[in-house]
């Protein structure tokens, strides 16, 4: 099967220093990989590198099948950021007109929208079951529920692969869990490929289906089981720590 | 009726049709300007359209002509001085100011008998902006405004979240530049109406009105478009029967129309944050 995501020695230096270093790994479609590392470990470069927000210096990046400077296809990737909890309060934009941005790739100038986005633009808020937010403020959500529109913004593209960054962070714990099991669902229901940041090595064992453990370079890309019962990972992070990451999930 | 004869002098019908045009302009760019925290730009770019006039006066060039170039160049200049010389947007606007404010100076200090000119286009006179005045600035604003209508979804999504924008492949460069230059315009079209000094205000007090009440961005473009209209229109009138300054009268208008919404949302409405 041709990789959805193929990343090749990739390297990539920001503010002087090397974030990333000869990274290779291949994500495949319908795969969830939770992406995970101590700070500074390169995980948002890596994201950013491949959402084309960052330049790298030397490897390759192909996307779908194509080379990341010749790819075009940027409705197929939906992108969740870090930041939902930084919502300008002054903003007054409706969740109706953020979720809208989802559909700009799509449009050719001068971005005129149909009765068809309409109905895109509801299907995805009922998809995640707030399509009574539609003409609500989006600085007047909480967290969690604003969380979820710009989940909806990255799904209302119908993308392939969705990227999220540390989408976790500012929810209490029941919306967390509740949030990954929407992911898993969205990946196992509708066959969306998942590239997930995440500080919670338990979530990973519990959702994701493969695990890329970066520190500057990839220390391991695999299964979270293969992970537990690795040598190579047994030896890089003692006995101790790869058994309380093992049995986080449990 | 005796009240709406003074609607019949040229001199007003040119003062209401220009300032109504820079009114809706102002109030559809402010609106951008404020959620990105680029308010101050406006400021400095009249102050630098400041010393682009003494230098059309010195050089015996019809201002306008002067100023449109080199306020577009100085609004290119701050975008690049923000983005490639590592330097926060208000120092880089700081700079413009301080470079055309000294401009000015030097040019007025250096020339013979253009003080008097060049005092006017400090607080403007809208009630002396000639025919050929309107119709520059009919042109221009048609210019503008069909520019903020054609890349409307592209200012809304650089506005709202800058990174996303990007990723959804929008030319977020392109549309910083698109926006200060159409900054750049309308500040020299605002200075006719209210003069150097006072043009960021055209462009602020609209736009900070509209978000304390509007729902949704559409609306707040609206609401502004109103507000700023509402005070051109009633500051020329009030400035006429008055006999006070025009440019000074809109500006006073419109903070009186943002001290009013504050206190109504105030007093009516605690919860609306």
């Amino acid at each position: 099967m041709h990789p959805v995501i193929c990343v090749h020695n990739l390297s990539v230096r920001y503010g002087g220093a090397e974030a990333l270093q000869n990274a290779s790994f291949e994500v495949h479609a319908g795969d969830y990989v939770g992406v995970v590392g101590p700070n500074g470990a390169g995980k948002t470069t890596l994201i950013k590198t491949l959402l084309r927000l960052m330049e790298f210096e030397t490897g390759s990046i192909e996307i779908l099948g194509k080379d990341i400077h010749s790819f075009s296809d940027w409705h197929k990737i939906g992108y969740l950021p870090q930041r939902a909890s930084h919502f300008n309060p002054l903003f007054p934009a409706t969740v109706r007109e953020v979720v809208r941005l989802g559909l700009l790739s799509y449009k050719a100038y001068p971005r005129k929208f149909s009765g068809e986005d309409d109905g895109k633009i509801r299907q995805a808020l009922e998809g995640l079951g707030i399509a009574d937010l539609e003409k609500r403020l989006v600085s007047e959500l909480s967290g969690g529920q604003q969380q979820r529109v710009l989940l909806a913004r990255a799904l209302v593209s119908g993308p392939e692969i969705l990227i999220l960054d540390e989408p976790s962070t500012a929810l209490d714990p029941q919306t967390k869990e509740n949030f990954f099991e929407l992911m898993k669902a969205l990946n196992a229901n509708r066959g969306i490929t998942v590239l997930l940041i995440t500080h919670d090595m338990g979530q990973i064992g519990r959702y994701a289906s493969k695990m890329l453990y970066l520190d500057r370079r990839v220390i391991f890309y695999g299964t979270f089981s293969a992970f537990c019962i690795s040598s190579d990972m047994s030896s890089y992070f003692g006995d101790h720590a790869q058994h309380l990451i093992c049995h986080q999930h449990t | 009726m005796e009240f709406l004869d003074f609607l019949h002098y040229s001199f007003i019908q040119r003062a209401l049709l220009a300032g109504t045009l820079i009114a809706v302009l102002c109030s559809a760019l402010g609106l951008f300007l404020v959620l990105r925290k680029m308010s101050l730009i406006a400021d400095g770019l009249s102050h630098v359209s400041f010393g682009a006039v003494a230098l059309g006066l010195f050089l015996g060039v019809y201002p306008l002509y002067v100023v449109i170039p080199v306020v577009v160049l100085s609004s290119h200049l701050i975008l690049k001085l923000t983005e490639k010389a590592k330097m926060y947007g208000d120092a880089a606007i700081g700079i413009a100011s301080a470079v055309g404010v000294a401009c000015g100076v030097i040019l007025a200090s250096m020339s013979k008998g253009f003080n008097v000119d060049l005092f006017s286009y400090l607080f403007g006179n809208i009630l002396a902006i000639s025919g050929t005045e309107v119709l520059i600035c009919l042109v221009l604003s048609l210019v503008v405004f069909g520019l903020v209508v054609f890349f409307y979804h592209d200012l809304f999504a650089v506005t709202f979240d800058e990174e996303y924008a990007t990723v959804t492949g929008i030319n977020t460069g392109r549309v910083n530049s698109i926006l200060a230059a159409l900054t750049a315009v309308t500040v020299v079209l605002a200075i006719r109406v209210v003069g150097v000094m006072l043009v960021s205000a055209l462009l602020i007090l609209p736009a900070v009105s509209a978000l304390q009440i509007a729902r949704g961005f559409r609306r707040a473009m609206m609401l502004s478009a109103v507000i700023a209209v509402t005070s051109v229109l009633v500051g020329v009138s009030v400035s006429f029967f008055l006999d006070l300054p025009a440019g000074a009268t809109i500006v006073m208008t419109n903070f009186a129309v943002f001290a009013f919404i504050l206190g109504w949302k105030k007093a009516f409405a605690p919860r609306a944050s």
